[in-house]
């Protein structure tokens, strides 16, 4: 469909595409506007960089001024002390803001808002401290000279050829954050900060992707230092102090935090306000303050929210294209009768070998005991329910099985590889997927994007690489995508895939987690209580819809249920589970009719 | 998409409407010259904690274009001030850009000290402007020589270290070991930097130089410090606010007897009202005859600014509202002696030929609150007096000696 | 070694006042969860109303201790009540960049309000309490700020244990929609928390008035400390901040006397920077919660 990619491509490219006009605008001013737009150019680029982090990871992050003071002291040092061309002393420049980013990103694994905030308030007082204090390299407090850019024997001096200057920069670094943000990378992230265990279980690497979206940010803050320096002439480290982060932080957060145009938009007006209000200094860094603080609880999505809102089509400025690809399929909605073989996933080779194997698990949480010596075997193959009262230890050995809690003994085996000890993550590309109880989709990603992610492949690397090639829907997308859609399809999802995932009925909501679960075609599938809260009406096509997987694919599945009935329909053998121990297992109707798993449902009989 | 950039657009579109505000100042061949008026620029902090120097020097020049105007003007043209705010050298850049090229100013005050004046330096050396540097101690204006810059009141930070050297050492008996307590911000690190050789070229001996923060609270560790080196004499660099507060706790640390030695940023009247009894003995350097509150010209001058301005509040008129007020009248003499050939190479020949310029050869009205400044073809440094200042009776008072 | 006792009294002034400092923080956050990064501001508020009181309307000292830290408990639950109320139920993140941005903007209206660079007010008591040996001086200000803000600080912990108030905020914060249930009602609850908190930042306003001067910049000054002391100590203990407070100061004053002043700043943020990450929790924990 070279159409939308072409719609596509565009969309990622403009907003770069404004950045370079708004400094080609500012040329038709004069000489003071020309400076105060250069200015607006490098705050627009601030803004863009720090969408990643603090937009899209929701990180408090206060050491921007510190980054952009990195930037701008080491290529100005590599420039004024060797000689260093500007081109390369930029990249140098850029390279230490990866580099600070990377090293402030690892001690952020472990820690989460309000301590996380302060962790990056400590890189930036210690940054300046350091800056300061270095008075030999740095000239100290009292500042550094910077001479301007030569390029080429090129001297920019004029402020018309350092606006073109900063908008070639900006616009370049605003490019490849746009196909960050917009690309696989900025969804796991978007994924990341809607849950937790929902991106785990899909094989992203939680600690990994802080890091990185440390690292993406000040490297392009690293960078709007860079090409600051030489525009101000002089740096001090009061240039880079806390007033400045406290600023920054306001640029993604009045303007909107979750795309691109947001930052963009809050950068260049924030960066402008004080200017347009030099009449009324005094209250300017008030008025500014106070307009964010607004703006948070007025209008939580920023500016671009509010003007989406306005405009009056929610997501307009993502995805618009499937959109109306969508628009223009729901005509032709189908029944899913047809479940593709496409997938290259080969079934189990060996049939004999056991799906699921339990051995003697038992997990304490202090002085409870959740689980007491579990067996547990799940042929190839094999629907298997698990049931029992509350509390009886069922969401426990779920959570052991798929890697989100480990067992104080016993062995776990999935296809007879021991899986106690590996990270929830690795889960998936052992060929286990699971939904969850408390549904946990990512609301503010498209259906499709939801299976997207469900397709793994979300190593950190995987998706950065993979962002470049989103942008331009390439062959890896595409792949993806028809995976992807192949699955929605199968739950009869497909006509509303481009919908926003938060905005679907709980129902749905849980096929949704269905689709996401099985586009890797995983070998062994694990529901928790898939059935909860849905109507009759979705429960019998819930059911239909395993039985068929299970068919088509050899799918083995294991699902926890309070619902006897559906358990009774849907499983080929049944286990049930009553303060922590197994206690019958065997063919459903049976099991059911045993008298002391009566009794432990409805008292004694 | 398009949304999206046409506001970006539109919100530059907005920015340089307001800005495009300021009236064009028709060109009598002369930018910022009309039949009727003279266009003044200024720019410096007045927000921040920097703001009460700012707005000092700001007020300073106002209450002197005020009254000139009032007795008529200068060659039958009135004065009008033009102020831009600019507290970091980015603000700077801007603040005199936009009087420059949008506003159009006939010259610039420079009301800024530090980094700021610093980052306009190139500009004003590279414009051609002419500058009245106000406020700023720093070299950057001073050198290399430019012919347009020329500083009022306020010493090259050359000349007003010697002086400072001077007059921390002047005393009986002569200090031998001195402690040193600096600031780690740029203002007293220049001070600090140049006034070091000249101690050291007087043979006098660091008994410990200890820093402290902008905003810091707290001076135990630094006068615990101070106290075990036992020197002769403490010599401080920064500003009030934090001087003030070290000073009175050192009598807490042992440091009752010992003298002390401030930069002249530290003399305002919070200074004995903060450091209390402390204070008693302090000195420090005073580059106008008198200081507030004394009897004579600086009477005259604070009974105009409350008629101004009204009530000031604390610390208010500060030494800036004198630097601006007395310098502005300095210029207004050169722009007098220029008559009706107001262009720039006419204004800085004027300039150059003022010889012991007081406020009062403008007008009898005026108060002479600030030293005679004396100009020449190769020199740009107005004043060059400075004398001793101490605190008696809780309040500063110029000593009457010159050095 | 006599110089460092000289250095630990002026420590134990700072320390106290860092402690209440941190006590207000962390009832605010105690009872809901709020990480209130404006609270350097309420304290600078306490600040300007104790030299309101002393000098512009010449009453007398008593009148500052009771008088301004309930005005200010007053501003910090109309704040909470009218301001951050949309957020009681919004994500951390917002709740936190909000009191950010409110306290910046509370500094710039008080700077508004007040031009002057530096506002002071005399001590409580003046003079020397006690000279001991090695020339070292007890002034009677550091006694009276040693002993009355830890003494402000330690009540505030009885009577956020002792009372109905205290238990409901507990309950509030652990689970509002149970004690809702119970009777606690939220709106009170919080505005209360708020007010409890507004008042102790208010007295550590007062208390901190005479020795560190009055201007806009002491809210950042006491931000900080406070949330280290909080880290230090425990974010949910009240017996903890106060420990926490006298320990950084501690580790401030050493470090400005024996390293430099630059590893005075250093300091604070190195030692939480340790603590988060070898004890997240602090030093004293109540309750099974962790925060990491």
């Amino acid at each position: 469909m070279p159409e939308s990619r072409l719609r596509h491509g565009r969309a990622v490219a403009a907003p770069a595409a404004a950045v370079l006009g708004v400094a080609i605008a500012g040329i038709a001013l004069d000489s003071y506007l020309q400076y105060v737009v250069g200015l607006c150019v490098v705050a627009i680029l601030v803004g863009a960089a720090l969408v990643p982090l603090v937009g899209l990871a929701r990180i408090v992050m206060l050491a921007t001024g510190a980054m952009m003071g990195i930037g701008a002291y080491a290529s100005s040092l590599l420039i004024t002390k060797l000689g260093v061309p500007f081109l390369a002393a930029l990249a140098v420049g850029a390279i230490a803001g990866a580099v600070a980013g990377f090293l402030l990103g690892l001690p952020a694994i472990r820690f989460r808002s309000h301590h996380l905030a302060m962790v990056t308030l400590v890189f930036q007082a210690l940054g300046i401290i350091v800056i300061r204090e270095w008075k030999t390299m740095t000239g100290g407090a009292e500042g550094m000279r910077v001479p301007p850019v030569v390029m080429l024997g090129y001297t920019f001096r004029s402020d018309e050829s350092n606006l073109v200057l900063l908008g070639i920069f900006a616009a370049a670094s605003v490019l490849v954050i746009t196909i960050l943000v917009r690309g696989s990378f900025g969804k796991v992230l978007r994924a990341i900060t809607a849950t937790e265990v929902g991106s785990t279980a899909f094989g992203v690497h939680l600690g990994a992707y802080k890091v990185a979206a440390f690292t993406v940010s000040c490297t392009f803050l690293a960078i709007a230092g860079a090409i600051l320096a030489p525009r101000i002439r002089i740096i001090d480290p009061d240039s880079f102090g806390i007033m400045q982060s406290i600023n920054a932080l306001a640029y993604p957060i009045v303007g909107g935090m979750t795309s691109v145009w947001g930052g963009l938009l809050g950068g260049g007006l924030l960066r402008a306000l004080p200017e347009a209000l030099r009449a009324f200094k005094d209250y300017a860094e008030l008025i500014y303050t106070a307009l964010a603080v607004l703006i948070i609880l007025v209008l939580p999505g920023g500016l671009v929210s509010g003007i989406e809102r306005i405009a009056g089509r929610v997501g307009a400025f993502r995805e618009a294209s499937l959109q109306e690809e969508s628009a223009a399929l729901s005509a032709h909605d189908r029944e899913p009768t047809v479940i593709r073989h496409d997938a290259a996933q080969p079934v189990a080779a060996k049939p004999s070998v056991p799906a699921l194997e339990v051995l003697g698990v038992s997990r304490s949480f202090g002085s409870l005991a959740a689980i007491v010596d579990v067996a547990l075997t799940v042929p190839a193959g094999s629907i298997h329910g698990l049931i029992g009262p509350n509390g009886a230890g069922k969401t426990t050995l779920f959570n052991i099985i798929s890697g989100f809690t480990e067992p104080d003994r016993g062995e776990v085996r999935l296809f007879g590889a021991e899986s106690v000890g590996i990270a929830a993550r690795s889960r998936l590309r052992m060929g286990v997927a699971r939904t969850f109880q408390h549904v946990a989709i990512y609301g503010d990603l498209s259906l499709l994007d939801n299976v997207m992610i469900g397709l793994g492949e979300n190593g950190v690397l995987q998706t950065i690489v993979g962002s470049a090639d989103d942008a331009l829907r390439g062959p890896r997308y595409r792949r993806r995508e028809d995976l992807a859609k192949a699955a929605l399809d199968i739950v009869g999802l497909h006509a509303r895939r481009a919908e926003r995932a938060g905005s679907l009925a709980l129902g749905d909501q849980r096929r949704l987690e269905v689709a996401r679960a099985i586009a890797s075609r995983p070998r062994l599938l694990l529901l928790d209580e898939p059935a909860s809260g849905v109507a009759i009406e979705e429960e019998r096509r819930l059911k239909d819809l395993l039985h068929r997987l299970n068919a088509e694919w050899s799918l083995t599945m294991l699902l926890i249920e309070h619902n006897i009935r559906f358990v009774v329909d849907c499983c080929v053998n049944l286990s049930v589970m009553h303060q922590g121990v197994l206690v019958a297992e065997g063919r459903p109707d049976e099991v059911i009719a045993r008298t002391d798993v009566q009794q432990i449902y409805f008292g004694k009989v | 998409m398009l949304p999206a950039m046409k506001r970006v657009l539109t919100t530059i579109a907005c920015a340089v409407s307001i800005l495009a505000g300021a009236p064009a100042a028709q060109a009598q061949q002369v930018q910022g010259v009309t039949d009727k008026e003279i266009l003044i620029g200024a720019f410096g902090p007045i927000t921040g904690p920097l703001s009460w120097l700012g707005q000092g020097a700001r007020d300073g020049v106002q209450l002197a274009i005020d009254e000139i105007n009032s007795n008529g003007g200068i060659n039958g043209r009135r004065l009008r001030l033009e102020h831009q705010p600019a507290m970091t050298p980015a603000e700077s850049l801007a603040a005199v850009k936009k009087l420059n090229e949008q506003s159009k100013v006939y010259l610039i005050f420079s009301a800024h000290g530090s980094t700021g004046a610093e980052a306009a330096a190139d500009y004003f050396r590279e414009s051609g402007i002419p500058v009245f540097n106000s406020v700023s101690v720093t070299m950057r204006l001073r050198e290399p020589f430019a012919r347009n810059i020329f500083n009022g009141t306020p010493l090259g930070v050359d000349i007003l270290n010697a002086y400072y050297v001077r007059s921390a050492l002047d005393r009986t008996p002569r200090p031998k070991r001195i402690a040193v307590l600096v600031g780690t911000y740029a203002f007293p690190q220049a001070e600090w930097n140049a006034a070091k050789p000249l101690f050291e070229k007087e043979g006098v001996e660091f008994a410990t130089v200890q820093t402290y923060d902008l905003g810091d609270k707290d001076y135990t560790a630094q006068l615990v410090q101070i106290a075990r080196a036992k020197p002769d004499l403490i010599v401080a660099f920064g500003q009030v606010q934090e001087v003030a507060i070290a000073v009175k706790q050192s009598q807490e640390r042992g440091l009752a007897k010992t003298p002390w030695w401030v930069g002249p940023g530290v003399v305002t009247r919070a200074f004995p009202v903060v450091a209390g009894s402390a204070a008693e003995g302090v000195r420090s350097v005073w580059i106008v005859p008198y200081y507030h509150g004394d009897k004579g010209p600086m009477e005259k001058f604070e009974a105009a600014w409350v008629k101004r301005f009204g009530n000031p509040p604390e610390g208010r008129p500060a030494y800036t509202d004198v630097f601006g007020y007395g310098d502005m009248y300095i210029l207004a003499q050169a722009i007098k002696k220029s008559g009706n050939d107001l262009s720039w190479p006419n204004l800085i020949r004027q300039w150059e030929s003022l010889k012991g310029a007081k406020p009062s050869d403008f007008g009898p009205w005026a108060a002479d609150v600030i030293f005679p400044h004396t100009y020449g073809p190769t020199r740009r440094q107005g004043n060059q007096q400075v004398t001793n200042i101490l605190v008696e009776g809780g309040t500063w008072k110029v000593q009457p000696d010159k050095k | 070694m006599v110089e460092i006792l000289d250095l630990l009294l002026g420590a134990l002034k700072i320390g106290a006042i860092y402690a209440l400092a941190a006590s207000g923080f962390v009832v605010i956050h105690k009872a809901t969860k709020t990480v209130n990064f404006a609270h350097g501001a309420f304290i600078m508020l306490g600040a300007y109303g104790a030299w309101a009181t002393l000098t512009l309307l010449k009453w007398p000292y008593w009148v500052a201790y009771t008088a301004v830290p309930i005005v200010v408990g007053a501003l910090a639950a109309l704040v909470e009540f009218v301001i951050l109320r949309p957020l009681r139920r919004a994500d951390l993140f917002s709740v936190l960049i909000a009191t950010v941005f409110l306290g910046v903007a509370m500094m710039e209206l008080i700077r508004i309000v007040y031009e002057v660079e530096l506002l002071s007010v005399p001590s409580v008591f003046s003079g020397v309490l006690a000279e001991l040996p090695g020339e070292i001086f007890l002034t009677k200000e550091t006694a009276w700020i040693g002993a009355g803000a830890i003494a402000c600080a330690v009540a505030a912990t009885l009577v956020f244990e002792r009372l109905t108030l205290g238990r409901g905020m507990k309950a509030m914060a652990s689970n509002y929609r149970g004690a809702q249930l119970c009777g606690y009602s939220v709106p009170v609850t919080y505005a209360l928390a708020w007010f409890f908190g507004g008042v102790l930042a208010g007295l550590a306003g007062v208390f901190a008035a005479p020795p560190m001067g009055i201007n806009p910049e002491l809210a950042t000054a006491l931000i900080v400390p406070a949330f280290v002391a909080a880290v230090i100590g425990g974010f949910d203990s009240l017996k903890g901040v106060i420990v926490g407070g006298i320990i950084l100061a501690i580790i401030e004053t050493l470090a400005a006397a024996y390293i430099s002043s630059a590893a005075k700043s250093a300091a604070s943020f190195v030692l939480v920077f340790l603590f988060l990450l070898i004890r997240p929790e602090g030093l004293f924990t109540e309750g099974t919660r962790r925060h990491a």
